[in-house]
């Protein structure tokens, strides 16, 4: 499903920094993949590149077969909206929309202004928000606001699902209540999610680790843990 | 069509449930911004408006024949009635009048008590029956009576020439009242007469002469069924201004015939320098509001630079963003004439009829045109579409990982 060659990601200054050095890996369809590593590892710089929301220095990108760096700039939103999902830290819905129009409005988009009420109704029963359709963002809780934004990703039914940090801003209860979510699609639709996360205890969730460590994939947990941070 | 679908829901909703202060900003400034453009171009349309229909109604009718000019100046054009005869039987002239015009030199000795005041002034012989086909002398009588046709000791004086209205002026005769005695001298000797009314049009010049009857007017010029000048009014919907001009032109090449459009030449300077005046304030005004639009659009937009990155990054392509940003100015610039329109045709053009701004040239109100008001319109939407296209582009250039962290 995606595959990843020596990827790199060098940010241009006095003092030039290399937040990926060459970073090779592939996840097959239907796989819930975790990538961890300690704080400026080049996690979220490499969730940036595999989203085409930056664009890496060096290396080769493929997902479900597209060689996706080679697309334009139209190509790439394009392909954001109709192969990608994406789950960002923070609840970033836009406020002047209802639940339902922040989770339909993509699919609008992407059908020419038709709207799926159905199918976003349906997506936000399955995360559980069912009854909450008509209330705008700031009057849902944090938790809530967070699986409206995982409807969302998912509602032109994306080949791969990223989440960047996506429980980082919940509390204990409700990050259970999203890996549990992204742990049902997993199983239940056979989606393929690579998700970031700083939490050790994630790892029960997903199928695989991948470990990273100054821009470069470790081989292990061990390696890091040296470091005593995560 | 399909993008434009997109982003007039995502310009709908924003407007539906953004900033309400931010939108009430928007609307006031554009249609102060309306208002600004269509108050300054109307008075001076106004202005024009009022010049060009006092001299009209006032002076010299719409075409107004004067004596022969060339080979040999003459002073009068003679036999009266059988050339304005001649002349209504041109299709589309529906009246004609005569005038005298001499020059005389008024004295008025205000206190009684020898100290005369002297100020030259035109006179008018008019002859007031026929006077209404073509002039509004009538209704400019503001005080007293139009004079007695068959008296010639009376006199109807101008505003301007009467005096007393705003101090002392060496131009006026310092406040003549109606039964008051003015001494005229003429070439012909001086005559004394009675002061029966006092006029007033709305074109400042006028108020400086004075009107006796017709009769009195060959008395004292020692001629007979002749006129200094004979204006017209004709219908516009029947023959056009420069085609009648043309016919009498050529029915009398040896009279001086012009339409009150050419007579205005000299005034036409300082309507050009109106008009002139309207543009500048109108481009000043399109520009404040192209500004003040961009800069709340902006700040709107960079204020959601996090939003518009996201939007972004989920697949929402720049131009469902850039139109719905668009879409929004025009919305806030149609509010905006509509509110504009309202305190321009609701409140100040009614208010300006009822109550005339006066100047020297006479009372103004609001002329405004259909260009103009369409010109204003356009202008404000082009400004509209601007401030919503040139922030929004500039915020949807960026990464969209400098728009989300900012």
């Amino acid at each position: 499903m995606i595959s990843v060659k020596n990827l790199e990601k060098t940010y241009p200054g006095a003092v030039p920094t290399f937040a990926l050095r060459g970073v090779s890996f592939d996840i097959k369809k239907g796989e819930f993949v975790a990538l961890m590593g300690r704080s400026g590892c080049g996690k979220s710089t490499l969730l940036h590149q595999l989203g085409l929301i930056d664009t890496p220095t060096a290396g080769s990108i493929r997902i479900g077969g597209t060689d996706v760096l080679h697309l334009s700039d139209e190509e790439k939103t394009q392909f954001r909206l109709q192969r990608l999902g994406y789950v960002f830290q923070e609840y970033a819905l836009i406020a002047e929309f209802t639940a339902l129009e922040n989770v339909g409005f993509p699919a609008s988009v992407l059908h020419g202004g038709v709207w799926d009420k159905d199918k976003a109704t349906k997506l936000l029963g399955l995360v559980g928000l069912g009854h909450r359709l008509d209330h705008y963002p700031k009057e849902l809780s944090g938790g809530e606001q967070q699986r409206v934004a995982i409807a969302r990703a998912l509602i032109n039914d994306p080949e791969v699902l990223f989440a960047d940090e996506a429980t980082a801003n919940l509390d204990t209860e409700a990050s259970v209540v999203v890996l549990k979510l992204f742990q049902k699609l997993n199983k239940e639709l056979e989606q393929t999610i690579l998700m970031i996360t700083h939490e050790p205890e994630d790892k029960k969730y997903v199928d695989r680790v991948i470990w990273m460590k100054d821009g470069l994939l470790s081989d292990s947990e061990s390696s890091i843990l040296k470091d005593k941070e995560i | 069509m399909k993008t434009f679908r997109s982003a007039f829901f995502l310009a709908y909703k924003t407007i539906t449930q953004g900033n309400k202060s931010t939108a009430i900003l928007l609307v006031c400034i554009l249609s102060f911004s309306f208002l600004n453009i269509l108050f300054i171009t109307g008075i001076l349309g106004g202005l024009g408006s009022s010049i060009t229909e006092g001299v009209r109604t006032t002076a010299t009718g719409d075409i107004q024949v004067r004596p022969q000019e060339e080979p040999t100046k003459k002073d009068f054009i003679e036999n009266q009635d059988i050339v304005r005869a001649q002349i209504e039987t041109i299709p589309g002239v529906t009246a004609t009048v005569r005038r005298y015009s001499v020059n005389g030199s008024f004295a008025y000795d205000k206190e009684k008590d020898g100290k005369y005041t002297y100020v030259s002034a035109n006179v008018n012989g008019i002859d007031i029956d026929e006077e209404s086909g073509v002039f509004k002398t009538a209704e400019t009588i503001i005080e007293g009576r139009m004079f007695n046709p068959l008296r010639k000791d009376e006199i109807v004086l101008g505003s301007g020439l009467a005096g007393g209205g705003s101090g002392p002026s060496d131009r006026d005769l310092g406040g003549v009242t109606i039964g008051d005695k003015v001494l005229v001298t003429f070439s012909s000797g001086t005559r004394t007469y009675t002061v029966v009314g006092i006029s007033e049009s709305g074109l400042g010049p006028a108020n400086s002469q004075a009107f006796v009857s017709t009769q009195e007017a060959e008395s004292i010029l020692g001629t007979f069924n002749a006129a200094s000048s004979i204006s017209l009014k004709m219908n516009e919907e029947k023959i056009e201004i420069n085609e009648l001009r043309d016919r009498l032109q050529s029915l009398f090449p040896t009279l001086e015939i012009k339409s009150y459009i050419e007579l205005l030449a000299d005034i036409g300077t300082l309507l050009n320098a109106f008009n002139l005046i309207g543009i500048f304030v109108s481009v000043i005004s399109i520009a404040v509001a192209t500004v003040t639009i961009f800069v709340l659009v902006y700040v709107n937009a960079i204020n959601k630079k996090r939003q518009i990155g996201i939007l972004r990054a989920i697949g929402i392509t720049p131009s469902i963003i850039v139109y719905s940003y668009i879409l929004q100015s025009l919305f806030y610039a149609v509010c905006g004439i509509a509110v504009g329109s309202i305190l321009v045709f609701g409140i100040v053009q009614p208010y300006l009829n009822v109550h005339p701004i006066q100047l020297p040239f006479g009372g103004t109100s609001l002329v405004l045109t259909q260009f103009q008001i369409s010109y204003s319109v356009l202008a404000l939407m082009i400004a509209g579409f601007l401030g919503g296209l040139v922030p929004s582009r500039i915020v949807t250039k960026e990464s969209i990982l400098q728009a989300i962290w900012g």
